[in-house]
């Protein structure tokens, strides 16, 4: 309870400040991983989904692995869309979950990864392009990006709207 | 086996114990940062950046801590695992910044051992080995203080982060008794090591007690666990208690629920913390930010070398090298700070005297430290000073009850026991000149006794030796005046 918000219902005790402390500060999204998280990790169901993520996470790198034997690095786009308006999909709770979905696999699989400006859509949102390396492999992955910056021309900047 | 059994209304109930030590392992610095374990300081001044938990700070595991683990768990006789790793129990509580404690679930490094213990130390046929599931390395909390402020708690983070061996053993007592015997020879094995202090009273080791009760012979029952008992007197008490509080839950027609309780010292009773429903999930899973710990053959080697001579392997040193009594033996190798003092006071005397030397030590040293109310670090008495008495006793320079005279003092003094012999004359007569002419006298003074003891009265034998010694104020040699004594009553 060190950082950020503290809610302290009137006639609460230390356990309900936790509560509404903890219930105030986090979106609904983030709730809902923070609950499929203890939900994963809780005794009765570890050996069902955390040890069967954690062999799927190395079949990913495996997976990984074998693209490399034949690429240096891999160019995707860093999210399904771009940006969306504040609150716009909070009733559609996959199209939040997919939102991060190809930043997701570098991290699970441990390797470098890095998103540069790309260009813009129609609505003149910005667009970002991800390079991925082997593991380890920072450098490539921050001189492909340097090449890639130079070359894309990617000027725009947002007006301000405050 | 144990006989041990509560005697309920529907007839007999065996006790089945089970103890989860918390160890303080003997080291400079925490589990995972450099901050100092010293015992005392002010509050929340060794505490590091990793202990307070503060963002981005990542814990190094100290090798020393490691190291005392590894040679602990080969003085229990256990399966060392080369390989073993940190998970994170997670939990929400004011005395832990981490939100989590550091700990080892699924790979702890050591494995299953065994501990003989008596539970009787007069009685060989009270035996038994006890087994040890596994030895795991966790952090210690910080202490919350509840007495400082009328609306508010403190919190303490010095001993956030100490590492603490949890030692788990099987359930295989039967007895409070067994119970005891296996805390003091964990105990006195720890201290032996040198991995921890044994400290009760500073809470170096503590203790989770598992009681259950079955009919003997059945299956086992469902078990409690009293948390945080902190002696070996309370240990033997709360199982006491408990065993005889499910026995009266059970014969009532009720059932044992598994739950958490709390040892009262002040009431001698268990009350319930928790039960199975409230207890915590703590969401175990490996840590991310340390990496497996894998142990070189070099560094088991190491371990190995390390180890001193461990309490059993010299109690039967004792007996079988030395000579001892089995009760000396059992008495002088029960702590490592007596076997060091005893064995200094043979380095001084040597070894040949080492029956004479126990005797002295259990009766004389253990009596007058007793009465002064000291414990064998701060006995006023030198090893090497008893060593040199044990030596005047032994060649003849000082009889008995002049040993007793110059231990006193010495004790007073702390003047060596030589000089004390030359000082004050204490020294033992062997000169049967002398010797003869005191005799002569008491017979004088006694004629009515020599005819008596003349005519059959043996018994009297025992009144002249005392005349005389009282005569010679003790500094006779006892052996002379009865050879002389007996030659002179004919």
């Amino acid at each position: 309870m060190r950082y950020g918000r503290r809610v302290a219902p009137q006639n609460g005790n230390l356990t309900d400040m936790y509560e509404a402390t903890r219930a105030a500060g986090f979106g609904a999204e983030v709730k809902r991983r923070i609950m499929i998280g203890t939900y994963v990790l809780s005794a009765g169901f570890y050996d069902a989904y955390f040890n069967q993520a954690q062999k799927v996470r190395a079949l990913i790198a495996r997976d990984f692995e074998r693209a490399f034997a034949e690429v240096d690095l891999l160019l995707t786009p860093t999210a399904p869309s771009a940006a969306f308006g504040l609150g716009e999909k909070s009733d559609d709770p996959i199209a939040m979950y997919l939102n991060d979905v190809f930043a997701v696999p570098a991290s699970l699989a441990g390797l470098p990864a890095i998103s540069v400006p790309a260009g813009l859509n129609a609505e003149g949102l910005p667009l970002g392009l991800q390079l991925i390396g082997r593991a380890l492999d920072e450098q490539s992955v921050l001189n492909a990006a340097l090449a890639f910056e130079e070359r894309a021309g990617f000027t725009a900047r947002p007006e301000a709207w405050w | 086996m144990s006989s041990y059994r509560i005697h309920g209304a529907t007839g007999e109930w065996e006790v089945v114990i089970g103890l989860e030590v918390h160890a303080q392992v003997t080291s400079a610095a925490k589990l995972f940062s450099g901050a100092s374990t010293e015992f005392g300081a002010e509050p929340n001044t060794q505490v590091s950046l990793v202990d307070a938990a503060m963002p981005g700070m990542l814990p190094v595991p100290n090798a020393e801590c490691i190291r005392q683990a590894v040679r602990t768990g080969m003085a229990l006789e256990a399966r060392i695992n080369p390989w073993s790793r940190f998970d994170r129990k997670n939990y929400f509580y004011a005395d832990l910044p981490q939100g989590y404690q550091i700990s080892q679930l699924y790979h702890p490094i050591v494995g299953e051992g065994e501990i003989e213990i008596l539970a009787d130390d007069k009685d060989e046929s009270s035996a038994k080995r006890i087994g040890i599931e596994r030895i795991h390395l966790e952090q210690d909390a910080g202490k919350l203080m509840h007495d400082q402020h009328p609306s508010f708690s403190y919190v303490d983070l010095n001993r956030s982060g100490v590492a603490l061996m949890e030692i788990v053993s099987k359930p295989d007592m039967r007895s409070p008794e067994e119970a005891g015997a296996y805390i003091r020879k964990l105990r006195a094995i720890l201290r032996y090591v040198g991995s921890c202090d044994g400290n009760m009273e500073q809470g170096s080791m503590r203790a989770d007690v598992n009681v259950s009760v079955r009919k003997p012979g059945a299956e086992f029952g469902t078990r409690t666990e009293t948390k945080n008992v902190n002696s070996v007197r309370f240990i033997m008490a709360a199982i006491e208690y408990e065993a005889n509080r499910q026995v009266d839950v059970l014969e009532g027609g009720g059932n044992i629920v598994q739950e958490t309780r709390l040892w009262d010292p002040d009431k001698a009773e268990t009350r319930s913390l928790r039960s199975k429903e409230e207890a915590h999930d703590y969401r175990y899973f490996p840590d991310p930010d340390l990496l497996p710990v894998e142990l070189t053959d070099d560094f088991l080697t190491d371990c190995r070398a390390s180890l001193p001579e461990l309490p059993d392997a010299k109690r039967r040193r004792y007996e079988s090298v030395l000579g001892l009594t089995p009760y000396n033996a059992s008495v002088l190798t029960a702590d490592v700070t007596t076997a060091r003092w005893f064995e200094a006071v043979l380095d001084s005397v040597g070894e040949e005297h080492a029956g004479r030397a126990s005797n002295w030590v259990t009766s004389e040293l253990f009596g007058a430290l007793n009465r002064l109310g000291r414990s064998i670090e701060d006995s006023p008495v030198s090893p090497a000073q008893a060593g040199e008495l044990i030596r005047l006793t032994a060649d003849g320079t000082l009889s008995g009850t002049l040993a007793k005279q110059v231990f006193e003092i010495m004790l007073e003094t702390g003047q060596d026991p030589g000089a004390i012999v030359e000082e004050r004359g204490l020294k033992q007569t062997s000169d049967t000149g002398a010797i003869d002419k005191v005799i002569a006298d008491v017979l004088a003074a006694n004629q009515d006794k020599v005819a008596d003891y003349r005519g059959g009265k043996d018994k009297l034998f025992g009144f002249f030796v005392g005349q005389t010694m009282k005569a010679m104020q003790g500094k006779a040699n006892p052996a002379v005046v009865n050879e002389l004594l007996k030659k002179a009553l004919g």
